[in-house]
């Protein structure tokens, strides 16, 4: 494994039974990036994760953190790998210094080491006036600080974020992502996943995963390219009817409601074919504004490259 | 490969948890305090004040001698003198009485005769108080029936000296009056300290599963030794504060006579309680939440009380419930507990026939639960 990989993954399998969870996923995180792991509910995602931290043996194929395979040192890489769950899952009934200090503790932070640390991280995180709160006491912002910074105590080299911002105001979002930030600067590398769009431009490269496969890797750019054919919005009184009229015509990709705009993706074509839907609206009674085009966003891309498929169920334990 | 410092973490962790725990503090000394005695006082086998009728059809001084010399007893309670038989049937249906004498017309002269037959009826519903209860009668019939011959011999004017007779004295070991709390108390010890840790073993880490925390813990690079360890340390340290109150108030309070040696007692029931966590954490592992735990539990601890000899002698188990009940660990503190408490009996004679199975079933348990328990979700 070349040193500049966190993380590698050779045809990683995992099967429950006749349900492939994860088939054949080929990945490389580099060392030191931001990786945004981003899919449906149920695409595989926290399957993927969970044997990176060797919680699930491989049905087929091999996977590597750190350099190390995660069959043979599940202990060793956990060592090196911190883990902010999609929910609070530290203990309630413990105060917040309590619980860094037990997972500092865990983790192997040496023993005179411990407290300055967790005073670094209480001051970093806005958690100092917290500590002497119970866990369960405190906002789900502050629960998702603390999460981190039981995460982060011993430096770990890989840092796994599931849906780390699922529930917060945006302010301890942008929070959470300049802490971030300034962990990749230290040299940390960070795989999170997340369903919010605005969350991966951040990442400096992303994977979709769908249906247990990898279908696309990139810079936020580089996807932003694959959603295919040109975008436009529309401004339309009767956005339901139009909807349902757009579902019936050839030559689109995707319609959808955007906010009280409408939508839609050409599969081919510019500006005239536009045009073209815009005044077939009209035909058909609607009263229609000009096409406005839009630049195309990751989750145009991920509507196109998924099609509508995303099932709604959890990932398959 | 256990790291010291982080056993300490988890033993301080789960230390902090339960005193922050208002129910399982109170579970963990209340229960203890008020189950011994509720259960020592009510586990009692002893005959005392059966309410009995009497149904006299002789009605002559010959009957109502015997009966006074029979009944005279604290064991029974008469509640219906010279009732109709009628009367008595439906004394003993209706349940206001357990025994029931029945002397039949002509009982004395029979007496004189030397063919008398009286008859007893027992409600057989109740089994334990019924076959006490009988005994004692049929004990002072036999009495009365010595003392009736030996006066006829007398007033014949002969001696009674070289009269024939064969007397059974029974001397009763260890517990000379039978009393049955000093035999259950005990027991009911071995049996508080196991249903109150299996509880507390099996619901800890189904807890963690079902909050969510041990999707946290497996997380990090804590072994399961230590994560079980973690949890048995603390638990086995409250199960032994738990044995010392118990003890004391069975001693102390019940007057239940410790004969042996407390060493080998303590010894007993701290390899009792690491079995007992052992088999509870085992439950906990296997469950995925804190209600199939319980119901695991509930299912599990019935054979620990019924086949381990508490109630029943499990001599009289059928052969496969027999060897069931070899590895269930509380028949083996049961047989010390008594031992130690009642008999005296050292450590030397307890070692190879109870202590050493004690040890090797606590170390299956808890070897099984560290294996059941591999971090791994699938």
């Amino acid at each position: 494994m070349p040193e500049d990989l966190a993380i590698r993954t050779e045809g990683l399998t995992k099967k429950f039974g006749d349900f492939t969870a994860v088939d054949h996923v080929d990945l490389e995180v580099r060392r030191g990036e931001v990786f945004g792991f981003l899919g449906a509910n149920g695409s595989g995602k926290s399957t993927t994760i969970r044997m990176l931290c060797g919680l699930l043996a491989p049905t087929e194929g091999r996977a590597e953190v750190s350099g190390m395979d995660v069959r043979e040192h599940p202990e060793r890489i956990r060592e090196v790998i911190g883990y902010v769950a999609q929910f609070f899952y530290l203990y309630g009934d413990m105060t917040v210094r309590e619980n860094m200090e037990l997972f500092g503790g865990i983790y192997g932070v040496p023993e005179d080491e411990l407290p300055g640390r967790i005073d670094r991280w209480q001051e970093r995180l806005d958690l100092g006036q917290y500590s002497r709160v119970l866990g369960a006491d405190l906002s789900m912002g502050m629960q998702r600080r603390l999460s981190l910074a039981c995460a982060v105590l011993h430096q770990p080299r890989l840092l796994l974020l599931d849906e780390p911002t699922s529930g917060v105001d945006p302010l301890v979002r942008r929070e959470f992502f300049d802490v971030i930030g300034e962990l990749q600067d230290e040299g940390t590398t960070i795989l999170v996943t997340t369903h919010v769009m605005d969350e991966a431009e951040r990442c400096n490269r992303m994977s979709l995963m769908d249906r247990g496969r990898i279908v696309a890797v990139g810079t936020p750019a580089e996807i932003k390219e694959m959603s295919g054919g040109r975008i436009y919005s529309l401004e339309v009184r009767d956005l339901a009817k139009a909807l349902d009229l757009l579902q019936e015509r050839e030559g689109l990709r995707q319609a959808q409601p955007f906010g009280r705009q409408l939508q839609f993706q050409l599969a081919q074509g510019g500006d005239d074919e536009a045009e073209e839907i815009a005044a077939w609206l009209r035909d058909q009674g609607l009263d229609v504004d000009d096409p406005e085009p839009v630049r195309p966003t990751i989750e145009h891309t991920f509507l196109t490259l998924l099609g509508g498929s995303g099932s709604e169920e959890d990932d398959g334990q | 490969m256990i790291s010291g410092a982080r056993l300490k973490r988890m033993v301080r962790k789960e230390f902090r948890q339960f005193f922050r725990d208002k129910m399982m503090l109170r579970m963990s000394i209340m229960i203890p305090i008020v189950q011994t005695l509720i259960l020592s006082y009510a586990a009692n086998t002893d005959a005392v004040d059966v309410p009995t009728v009497v149904c006299d059809l002789d009605r002559t001084q010959v009957s109502r001698e015997f009966l006074a010399s029979v009944t005279s007893l604290d064991t029974f309670d008469l509640v219906g003198q010279e009732v109709s038989v009628e009367d008595m049937e439906l004394a003993l249906d209706r349940g206001t009485a357990e025994l029931a004498l029945y002397i039949p017309s002509g009982f004395s002269r029979d007496v004189l005769e030397g063919d008398a037959q009286v008859q007893i009826l027992v409600n057989g519903a109740d089994s334990i108080t019924a076959t006490a209860a009988s005994s004692y009668l049929l004990q002072s019939a036999a009495a009365y029936d010595v003392t009736v011959k030996r006066e006829r011999v007398a007033r014949l004017g002969l001696s009674t000296q070289g009269l024939p007779s064969v007397r059974s004295e029974t001397r009763v070991f260890y517990n000379p009056d039978l009393r049955s709390m000093w035999f259950m108390a005990p027991g009911v010890m071995a049996m508080l300290l196991f249903v109150l840790l299996q509880n507390f073993a099996a619901l800890s880490i189904a807890k963690e599963k079902e909050l969510g925390t041990f999707e946290q813990m497996v997380m990090t690079p804590i072994r399961p030794t230590e994560l079980l360890l973690g949890k048995l340390i603390p638990y086995g340290l409250i199960g032994a504060l738990d044995a010392l109150v118990i003890g004391t108030m069975v001693v102390g309070l019940l007057g239940v006579p410790l004969r042996g040696s407390v060493l080998t007692l303590a010894v007993a029931l701290i390899i009792f309680i690491f079995a007992t966590l052992g088999s509870g954490l085992l439950l906990s592992a296997v469950s995925a939440n804190q209600q199939q735990a319980q119901i695991l539990n509930f299912f599990l601890s019935f054979p620990s009380i019924l086949l381990s000899g508490f109630i029943f002698p499990r001599e009289n188990l059928p052969q496969v419930l027999y060897w069931v009940s070899e590895v269930i660990p509380m028949t083996y503190l049961l047989r010390i507990i008594r031992g130690v408490f009642l008999k005296g009996t050292g450590f030397a004679e307890l070692w190879l026939p109870n202590l050493l199975p004690l040890t090797v079933l606590a170390i299956i348990f808890f070897t099984l639960g560290v294996l059941r328990f591999q971090k791994r979700l699938d």
